[in-house]
């Protein structure tokens, strides 16, 4: 019963991240994007990382999408096309997401079989590399550090070029 | 739950894929690459689930940079949106030159 909860809630999940990129305003689009948010958030919370889901809604859906909903309110997206055009690009749309998925689930059906090395041989090299490098007190700290200076640094260089055209 | 959490990482990644390609306006985008960002956490938590030790920090740690990241590209959009919404241009990205310093 658990398994088509979950499958449930995937389908409904990635139905609201295509249908993103089909609504005409951009308060809609990122309604959406909080409803894909909340719908991963449901899946963690499904398959036993309840606190990871919690936190995916407290960063996703309480502080970005609020953030985007808030921007992005009275925008409207594009101009209305045509029905055969939108037709066209429905179809596009759908053949190069089949097309994208297939091949990233191919990848990874295909990937550990192929792979000379175990499962414990990987987490061995990779992961215990991966817990080395993260696993020092002042890890959090320098990647949270980096990531400002660079939002910082590049907001002030937009920010002085919309002083130079308002003054 | 693996095979679960990667099939609905895999379709998002095609969403966020297939957004960017099809989309002409910019915020659509980012929205787009907020949606791949989305589907590298749920990849993410799948793989921290079936591989590492839940004691380390390294999981946390990693789920912790990519919301970071996430919370980065939200910021860049809005104020690259205010930036371009100031100088009053177009949102389609097959007419934007006014990236051009």
């Amino acid at each position: 019963m658990l398994f088509e909860i979950i499958y449930g809630f995937a389908f409904i999940t990635v139905a609201f991240a295509v249908s993103m990129f089909f609504v005409k305003k951009l308060l809609h689009a990122a309604v959406l994007l909080a409803l894909v948010s909340i719908g991963s958030a449901i899946m963690f919370a499904l398959t036993g990382s309840a606190l990871v889901g919690i936190f995916q809604l407290l960063v996703f859906v309480g502080g970005l999408s609020t953030y985007f909903i808030v921007a992005f309110g009275s925008e409207p997206r594009e101009e209305r096309m045509s029905f055969k055009k939108e037709l066209a690009r429905l179809a596009l749309f759908a053949l190069s997401f089949i097309a994208i998925a297939g091949a990233i689930a191919y990848g990874f059906a295909k990937a550990p079989a192929n792979s000379t090395t175990t499962a414990a041989q990987a987490q061995g090299n990779f992961i215990s590399s991966l817990t080395a490098m993260f696993n020092s007190d002042y890890m959090l700290l320098y990647v949270v550090l980096l990531l400002l200076v660079a939002v910082a640094t590049g907001s002030i260089i937009i920010a002085k070029k919309v002083v130079k055209l308002v003054v | 739950m693996l095979s679960a959490l990667l099939a609905i990482g895999a379709a998002l990644a095609a969403a966020g894929i297939s957004g960017i390609i099809f989309s002409r306006n910019f915020v659509a985008i980012m929205f787009a690459v907020e949606l791949i960002i989305i589907s590298g956490i749920v990849i993410a938590v799948s793989f921290i689930n079936s591989f590492i030790n839940a004691s380390t920090a390294a999981g946390a740690m990693l789920l912790i940079s990519l919301w970071a990241i996430a919370a980065a590209e939200a910021i860049a959009t809005v104020t690259l949106y205010a930036f371009m919404k100031a100088r009053g241009s177009n949102f389609r990205v097959d007419k934007l030159n006014l990236l051009k310093w």
